[in-house]
């Protein structure tokens, strides 16, 4: 009815008809409806990520009172600092242990969970996706307690069995291995969720065709599950990867970066030059680090996705 | 540590009266940590990188005239007063949990309450709060002084300050809030508030009444707030230029010394890694 009224109007108001019509029809289509929900997604990322991101930019060129602009200088002092090398270690040691310990902890117990029958999985389900549910500060709390050098449960125990207390956080081996078991505690039920999801996708009748082929039980993971699942393995090693190599509160809580700043990785690094040592040009410079290797990484799994569809 | 080190700190430290600590030296503090060590209620001194650990691996450092960074901002850690404090803190750690790097300002307090512990180097929070929870230690504890080393001795202290915003509405209201809270009487109250914790920042308000009588035992906070001038009270690396020490102090550097030479790195390997650490803190 309205298109009817406006054809009655006069020539010039014509451009402005189509406009409104131009208008309506961006909005029914369905990108255009997908950007407007995600607007807000967007807005939020923008004020919250990308901004901050550049901010940080901008101040990783300054000099440590932040009067001065001194370019790549912050990076030239950091690339003659032992204690950042020893971080970039650490960082790759602590993320790229903890994710694969992740993902095959995550990977076994989706199959573990994927074979119990459907009355009694949802329970399951929902039990182990605890820890990664809880708040990782919370979580981590209670095991600095179980750590604790007075009152460790786990000493405590120990001790039962007539084994010598351990030095939980005190020792650099321990204090790491310490970091990267919460660090895998909370990510594992992530992969088995998501490894869950994608062994429910996998077609039944590739496994009756693959037990007719006389295949048996490794050849069956091998040949149809792993290959079904790379996609989803590739992916969610890489949203891992990100999240622990950023990964703070763990650290930040359990060690500290203790002892010795041998289990201090980017972030908790940046936070204790930046914000503690005030500092804040060098610590912005510490976290920017972060995007090259993370990058790196990124091209390469998202390389071998893109190969894989091409393929497909 | 009278049971196991022979050693009386009540004795030392009287209630009401000036401290007979001469013999409290670093030498004499080694050995009982040793004969504690040995009698299964080691020392609990922490050696991480949260306020305690550095404050007390400060006072250690001046007690032998370790200075790290002079006053004009020289580097001057390869020096014998720093050997002499590390060997010190070498032959120490041996007696310590064998966690103490990993410490933070509440693992002392835990260790002294859960009892197996002779003694921390801690204002006295962990007295207060084993008052509460466990009476029976509390019985037991006696706030004392630093030992003496080559170089005097030294107390850790950390000042805070009440401060007005300069774009507050009501300055005057502001001001004179914080001068009623600098009397003496509203000391008193804040002190007996804290129940002796809050050291006030006036040299002469040391002898209040909250000291004297907070038990059990009673009087065991006397020699809190240091009425006799015992010990020179000191900020762990205030001896370099304020910037500088502030990093010293942030990324615990004279603890991390400490730790790395216990730990069987060689001398001069720790001296320069310190070095190197303390030159990248003259960023400007």
């Amino acid at each position: 009815m309205v298109d009817v009224a406006v054809e009655r109007k006069s020539a010039a108001s014509a451009p402005r008809v189509r406009k409104r019509a131009g208008l309506r029809t961006a909005l029914k289509r369905k990108s255009t409806a997908a950007f407007l929900m995600t607007l807000p997604l967007i807005l939020l990322i923008l004020l919250l990520v990308i901004y901050p991101a550049f901010y940080s930019l901008h101040l990783a060129t300054l000099n440590k009172s932040m009067q001065r602009f001194v370019g790549l200088g912050n990076f030239q002092f950091l690339f003659t600092r032992e204690t950042f090398w020893l971080v970039v270690q650490q960082s790759c040691i602590f993320a790229i242990t903890a994710v694969i310990f992740k993902a095959l902890i995550g990977f076994v117990v989706a199959h573990f969970v994927h074979n119990i029958p459907a009355k009694g999985q949802r329970k399951w389900r929902g039990m182990l996706l605890v820890p990664w549910v809880i708040p990782p500060a919370m979580s981590t709390l209670a095991w600095l307690w179980l750590f604790d050098p007075s009152y460790s449960a786990f000493n405590y125990l120990l001790a039962g069995i007539g084994v010598d207390r351990i030095p939980w956080t005190g020792e650099t081996g321990w204090a790491r291995f310490s970091v990267i078991l919460v660090n895998i505690w909370v990510g594992a039920p992530f992969f088995m969720i998501m490894y869950l999801a994608s062994l429910k996708s996998v077609p039944d009748q590739l496994y009756e065709a693959a037990a007719i082929d006389g295949a048996n039980w490794w050849q069956r993971i091998w040949y149809v599950t792993l290959p079904m699942m790379r996609n989803i393995i590739a992916i969610t090693t890489l949203f891992s990867l990100i999240v622990t190599f950023a990964n703070f509160d763990i650290v930040r809580i359990l060690t500290a970066g203790g002892p010795l700043d041998r289990t201090h990785i980017f972030a908790t690094w940046a936070f204790r030059i930046g914000i503690e040592g005030g500092d804040i040009p060098l610590g912005a410079s510490v976290s920017l680090f972060m995007i090259p290797i993370l990058a790196i990484a990124a091209v390469f799994i998202l390389r071998d996705i893109n190969k894989r569809g091409n393929e497909a | 540590m009278k049971q196991h080190a022979n050693i009386d700190v009540q004795a030392m430290y009287p209630a009401g009266q000036a401290p007979k600590a001469d013999a409290w030296t670093t030498d004499n503090f080694l050995k009982a940590a040793e004969a504690c060590h040995k009698g299964g209620v080691p020392f609990g001194i922490g050696l991480g990188e949260t306020s305690d650990s550095v404050d007390t691996v400060g006072a250690f450092f001046l007690a032998f005239g370790a200075e790290v960074v002079n006053g004009k901002g020289d580097v001057v850690v390869k020096n014998d007063n720093v050997r002499q404090v590390l060997e010190f803190y070498k032959k120490l750690m041996a007696f310590l949990p064998s966690d103490a790097p990993a410490w933070d300002d509440g693992s002392n307090n835990r260790w002294l309450v859960s009892g197996k512990g002779a003694l921390i180097m801690n204002p006295p929070s962990a007295w207060a709060v084993a008052k509460r929870d466990a009476p029976q230690i509390a019985e037991q504890c006696w706030t004392h002084g630093f030992p003496v080393g080559p170089k005097g001795r030294f107390a850790p202290y950390l000042p805070y300050f009440w401060t007005a915003w300069n774009f507050g509405k009501n300055k005057p209201a502001a001001k004179s809030l914080l001068t009623h809270l600098s009397q003496p009487a509203a000391v008193e109250k804040l002190v007996a508030a804290s129940g002796g914790y809050d050291l006030p920042a006036f040299e002469k308000l040391t002898t209040l009444k909250t000291w004297a009588e907070e038990s059990p035992p009673k009087g065991t906070l006397y020699h809190y707030p240091n009425p006799h001038n015992h010990q020179k009270l000191s900020i762990s690396a205030a001896g370099a230029p304020p910037k500088i020490a502030q990093q010293i102090y942030t990324q615990a550097t004279l603890t991390k010394m400490c730790v790395r030479y216990y730990r069987g790195e060689a001398m001069e390997a720790t001296l320069a890694w310190a070095q190197g650490e303390l030159e990248g803190f003259m960023r400007s």
